[in-house]
């Protein structure tokens, strides 16, 4: 069962306590914790872009080489999205972020004679769902810079744990926030 | 047709074969003598036109001499092919001898073996079970109730109502106390099968050691100290462990055993999942419900008991990350151990 510690906090003080010391404490009072994702690692560096200009690639047909302010500098990236337009929020992937889909590093690289300094993200790249038909666009409203945990509000906790057939009582928030206070 | 007619062609067949030393000769004399249009065959076309009278002594004559002719050659054809040899320029003599391979264990067998000794040296006998089990067995008896969720936690194969393949191997505890007196200790390796999707992880079957020790005053000191120690053994000296509380209908309090990750050393990778731990078997102090089926005196008698699966006991000791390797019988991956 997945638990979110945004909403265990509603019921349990947890300032001051790391992720890591809670998964410990879950588990080794019976709720074994399998897996955790802690959202602000996932999406650290990840921020909101703002495009700025879409032209077509020199030697491409189906890319276009865009401008991408990232809240302080213009910078080049090739994007093959279909439904990329000037003027959108988007999100961007600068150099040196790691990709959620497939834990790669974001590295400059050259597309077909093009520098490219960064990656607009499509859903599917985020792992937000399996959507890799265009890149995600963002509300107007955000401002080029933020960083996606907080534009997103992508700024949880997920644990992910296996509750036995004797612990009925744990399958809710409510439930494991009770073990958790006790612990 | 004369009697001396068939005489001479008897003689001149019979020169003939004796001086044939190739089979091509010897083809030559079929094609002359015993082929459609050889003598031989040519003598029957000849006995229409002779008396009826006569008929039946040729017939004879002829059918003997065809009979003879061609047993004559069958001797020789078989003599001219034994004695045949070889084209020389066929044979590569420098060709290296064909090598006979010779097998080994499988690494499962070798894991199981391995277990098994460091348990008889705890002082532990090793028990066998049926892998057709009843539902009583496999689970009533270990204190899973008909309808209780535990039952999912293992996906059965069942044969009827009653049967089923068993999903552990611990029904041959209940097995051994309805036999035998406490003190007990034993170990039970087996087959055992679960109704599961085949996938890098998990088998529909594999094979499992269940262990229990029941006398006066068993401790969950002792389970630890027994289980450490076989870790130590089998895993290397200097490992870390803990005990993390579980759930088993049959024991309780349960727990599960984890050692520190080999590949991270605990710092977490992504074999432990980022835990730093791996688990290597389940335990816990035997149920008193489970002794109650059995006619034990849970008020004098405790015990521990644990199970582990020697597939998931060998891929985390030698670095195994496939499950269906293990089945598959590929030399590459066998010849390895």
């Amino acid at each position: 069962m997945k638990i979110s510690l945004n909403w265990i906090k509603e019921y349990v003080n947890l300032d001051g306590i790391s992720s890591e010391e809670i998964v410990d404490k879950l588990t080794m009072s019976g709720l074994e914790v399998e897996d955790y994702v802690d959202q602000n690692k996932k999406y650290f560096g990840i921020i909101v872009g703002l495009v700025k200009d879409v032209q077509k690639h020199p030697n491409a047909d189906k890319l276009t080489v865009c401008t991408v302010y990232d809240g302080k500098t213009d910078l080049t990236v090739v994007c093959g999205a279909p439904n990329v337009k000037d003027g959108q929020n988007i999100v961007f992937a600068p150099i040196g972020t790691i990709i959620p889909k497939g834990e790669m590093e974001m590295k400059k690289v050259k597309i077909r004679g093009v520098e490219s300094y960064g990656m607009i993200c499509a859903e599917d790249e985020l792992d937000l769902s399996d959507d890799h038909s265009g890149i995600m666009v963002l509300n107007d409203d955000l401002s080029a810079g933020t960083s996606i945990s907080d534009a997103l509000k992508l700024n949880d906790v997920v644990l992910e744990i296996a509750i036995t057939p004797n612990r009925p009582d744990a399958l809710s928030h409510i439930g494991v926030a009770r073990d958790l206070s006790a612990g | 047709m004369q009697r001396s007619e068939i005489e001479k062609i008897k003689a001149d067949f019979n020169q003939d074969i004796g001086n044939a030393s190739t089979a091509n000769e010897l083809e030559q004399i079929r094609i002359k003598f015993l082929s459609r249009n050889g003598i031989v065959t040519k003598l029957f076309d000849e006995l229409k036109s002779i008396s009826v009278e006569d008929k039946p002594v040729f017939g004879k004559l002829l059918n003997d001499l065809r009979n003879e002719a061609t047993e004559a050659f069958n001797n020789k054809k078989s003599i001219i092919e034994s004695n045949q040899l070889p084209d020389s320029a066929s044979i590569d003599l420098t060709l290296p001898g064909k090598g006979v391979k010779v097998g080994s264990r499988h690494i499962l067998t070798q894991t199981l073996f391995e277990i098994k000794s460091i348990f008889k040296g705890l002082g532990f006998s090793v028990y066998d079970g049926p892998e057709l089990e009843s539902d009583y067995y496999n689970f009533e008896a270990l204190n899973f109730p008909p309808d209780h969720p535990a039952r999912d936690m293992q996906d059965t194969f069942f044969v009827s109502d009653k049967f089923l393949l068993r999903t552990h191997t611990t029904p041959v505890q209940i097995r051994i106390m309805e036999k035998e007196q406490p003190p007990i200790r034993a170990i039970m390796p087996g087959r055992v099968y679960r109704n599961e999707a085949i996938s890098s992880r998990s088998y529909c079957m594999f094979h499992q050691v269940d262990g229990i020790y029941v006398d006066t005053d068993v401790s969950f000191a002792e389970l630890k100290g027994t289980l450490v120690s076989f870790a130590e053994q089998f895993y290397g000296e200097g490992l870390k462990y803990r005990f993390r509380p579980s759930f088993f209908p049959f024991t309780e309090p349960s727990a599960e055993m984890d050692i520190t990750c080999y590949i991270c050393k605990g710092k977490g990778c992504r074999v432990c999942k980022h835990s730093g731990w791996l688990e290597i078997l389940g335990c816990g102090m035997v149920d008193p419900n489970v002794f109650k089926y059995v006619n034990y005196d849970a008020e004098k008698y405790t015990g521990y008991a644990f199970g582990m699966g020697i597939e998931r006991i060998a891929m985390l000791k030698y670095g195994i990350d496939d499950i269906r390797i293990f089945f598959e019988n590929d030399l590459r991956f066998l010849k390895q151990f």
